[in-house]
């Protein structure tokens, strides 16, 4: 686990403690425990940690309130221990946030298969939207390249390879990618 | 902005399109009341047909300084052009709005509609061939809340028990700001921290004063729904903290005709048109009677006093910041005049028809300004202040109102119907506050005597 800290939002501070003591005893970090909606979102936004989990009922406003901003600002995952009536008010209007509700009372092993999964996807879907990212990026550059290429193949009378060998050293004396470099004569010689 | 909206002139068609493209489900109807809160009518994205055709009602009695019981019934009629989807994030549901005219059961507009008031101006000067631009800049508190989700005065630069992390969240919130204001359109000049702790500024592009009004209204809302969703309140109460600068909302203003700026004259002094020289002595000559409507709450006097860059007397300059209206050194389409009493607590509606007003008469009568002041006033004793004729602004909201009721001119402006209320809820206001024992009298009096 690379990336682990979790903070606990929960009125009551008891119930806060009790919760961070079963995740550090299994391995977590706790960074922080709240008693308030608008503190676990300052905190959230200054640690920035992987998980947020949440009572329900808090002093200022609803746990889901909370976990709407956190997940919809795609800041961190949300855990939301509730009742079963408001779990079904939250699963009805959740849609595509990433926001989990357990019920309470929730037993320990639950709760850190839970915490586990929810951490682990979240890395999984960052891994994922990172490699989807690169993939999107090497598509665009060699979309310029081309155009480039051709540009420099048409107008200096360059084989392809010379055309691209002189993409490789300008982007390389320059410090400038390949994309920046194709971008820039294809502005210049149009 | 100018150039999107111009293009974004949306019809009743476009607005259907964009709520069934964009999976709208929920449409505000809002629209201001005389005190500038926003109000506004929620419906579902199948009642859009209804309130595109005019036919959405509510109850006017409800809304503070609106009407009485036996005349309740107002249309809302909303203004496709500001159609708008809330580009929060933190929402389950996707939600649009639509700034609205009230209008009466009899099809007139309703002549308590700030807004209304604000078009009715615009059109006079239109009928001189003039057409008003206007640039606000908005200064705000961002302040903690506590843990029962009640406000507090603490902001987040001194809140020492959160000096956990490196970032600066009102850095962060206020970076959010700026982003879901350009997604809603606007073209942002300027965002930087002011000079009191955890004070901010957001400066948007200007552009035509009905729309500046409309700005400001969806502005205030955008900054206090992301501060919430930073855990934070943000606030536009005009002195909120004593002994810092108080929040103020200058207002940048020029006239345009037949597309020129109507304020720029290479050939006159300081480059500036006769027409600005008149617009200046119009302001001048009316702001004690406007300061009411741009300074409305007992809370903006306290921001009118001296040391807090805010202005108290009645004069201008181009250099010096402390007067009352300042000559910003741009020139050309640039060339603009900036009034500074004014604070974000001001409904912009009656406000900018005030500013608009006065100029107006100033250039009708074709009025000259007294000398401009360059030297800082607030090192003048009173002699000196006679020699240069510099008045001040009034005291309190008391000598506001009171100046208020005395102009025929802002009687015509705001008409009878806000004219009287405004007053009347005004006074109310004050007299409440004169009644009440302050925090400060019981620390000077109660152990002394």
């Amino acid at each position: 686990m690379s990336r682990s800290e979790i903070i606990i939002a929960a009125g009551n501070a008891e119930a806060g403690n009790k919760i961070r003591q079963v995740l550090i005893d299994n391995g977590y970090t706790v960074t922080g425990i709240c008693s308030s909606g608008n503190e676990a979102i300052r905190k959230v936004r200054t640690l920035k940690p992987a998980l947020l989990l949440a009572n329900f009922e808090l002093p200022d406003m609803t746990g889901f309130e909370v976990a709407k901003i956190i997940a919809g600002n795609d800041l961190c995952s949300v855990i939301l221990l509730a009742d079963d009536t408001q779990k079904g008010y939250v699963e009805s209007r959740a849609r595509d946030l990433d926001i989990v509700c357990l019920n309470r009372p929730v037993n320990r092993a639950l709760l850190l298969n839970s915490v586990e999964l929810t951490i682990r996807s979240r890395m999984r879907i960052e891994k994922l939207e990172k490699e989807l990212n690169d993939m999107k990026n090497n598509l665009e550059t060699r979309k310029e390249v081309d155009k480039a290429k051709g540009l420099l193949m048409e107008k200096s009378g360059l084989s392809e390879q010379e055309a691209y060998r002189r993409l490789q050293k300008q982007s390389m004396d320059t410090g400038i990618s390949m994309k920046e470099v194709a971008k820039i004569i294809i502005d210049t010689m149009k | 902005m100018r150039g999107v909206l111009e293009m974004a002139k949306y019809t009743s068609e476009d607005v259907k399109r964009m709520v069934m493209e964009q999976d709208v489900k929920f449409i505000r109807l809002q629209f201001t009341d005389i005190f500038g809160t926003l109000k506004n009518v929620s419906i579902t994205s199948d009642l859009l047909e209804k309130a595109l055709n005019n036919q959405c009602m509510f109850d006017g009695s409800s809304i503070e300084g609106f009407v009485r019981v036996e005349e309740s019934d107002m249309f809302l009629r909303p203004d496709p052009n500001t159609f708008a989807v809330y580009p929060w994030r933190a929402q389950s549901d996707r939600v649009a709005r639509m700034i609205c005219d009230v209008y009466n059961p009899d099809g007139t507009p309703f002549s308590g509609d700030p807004r209304y008031v604000l078009k009715k101006t615009l059109k006079e000067a239109a009928d001189l061939g003039y057409a008003l631009n206007a640039g606000p800049e908005c200064e705000f508190f961002l302040f903690q809340v506590d843990g029962s989700g009640v406000p507090t005065t603490v902001t987040h630069d001194n809140a020492g028990y959160f000096d956990l992390g490196p970032v600066d969240l009102g850095e962060n919130a206020r970076r959010d700001m700026c982003l879901l204001l350009e997604e809603m359109g606007f073209e942002i000049e300027a965002s930087h921290h002011e000079g009191a702790p955890g004070q901010h500024e957001i400066d948007f592009k200007y552009t035509d004063a009905l729309e500046t009004a409309d700005n400001i209204m969806t502005f205030k809302l955008v900054v206090k729904t992301v501060a919430h969703q930073h855990g934070l309140h943000a606030s536009f109460m005009p002195k909120p903290i004593a002994g810092i600068n108080g929040s103020g909302m200058h207002t940048n203003l020029s006239l345009s005709k037949d597309g020129k700026n109507a304020f720029y004259d290479p050939a006159g002094e300081l480059a500036l048109s006769e027409t600005a020289y008149s617009y200046i002595a119009g302001i001048m000559k009316h702001i004690k009677s406007m300061t009411a409507l741009t300074n409305p709450l007992v809370n903006s006097y306290k921001r009118l006093v001296p040391g807090y860059e805010a202005p108290v007397y009645i004069a201008w300059s181009t250099k010096n910041r402390s007067p009352l209206i300042r000559i910003p050194a741009a020139s050309g389409a640039g060339t603009r005049i900036e009034l500074r009493n004014p604070d974000p607590s001001c409904n912009p509606y009656l406000a900018l028809a005030a500013m608009l007003a006065a100029g107006l008469d100033g250039i009708k009568n074709n009025l000259k300004p007294v000398k401009s002041v360059e030297a800082n006033i607030y090192n003048m004793d009173a002699q000196e202040r006679a020699v240069h004729e510099i008045d001040s602004l009034p005291d309190n909201l008391y000598e506001a109102v009171r100046e208020l009721k005395k102009s025929e001119l802002m009687r015509n402006v705001l008409g009878d119907h806000i004219f009287d209320r405004y007053i009347e809820a005004k006074m109310l206001e004050w007299n409440d506050y004169r009644t009440k024992v302050h925090k400060w009298e019981i620390e000077q009096y109660l152990t002394r005597y």
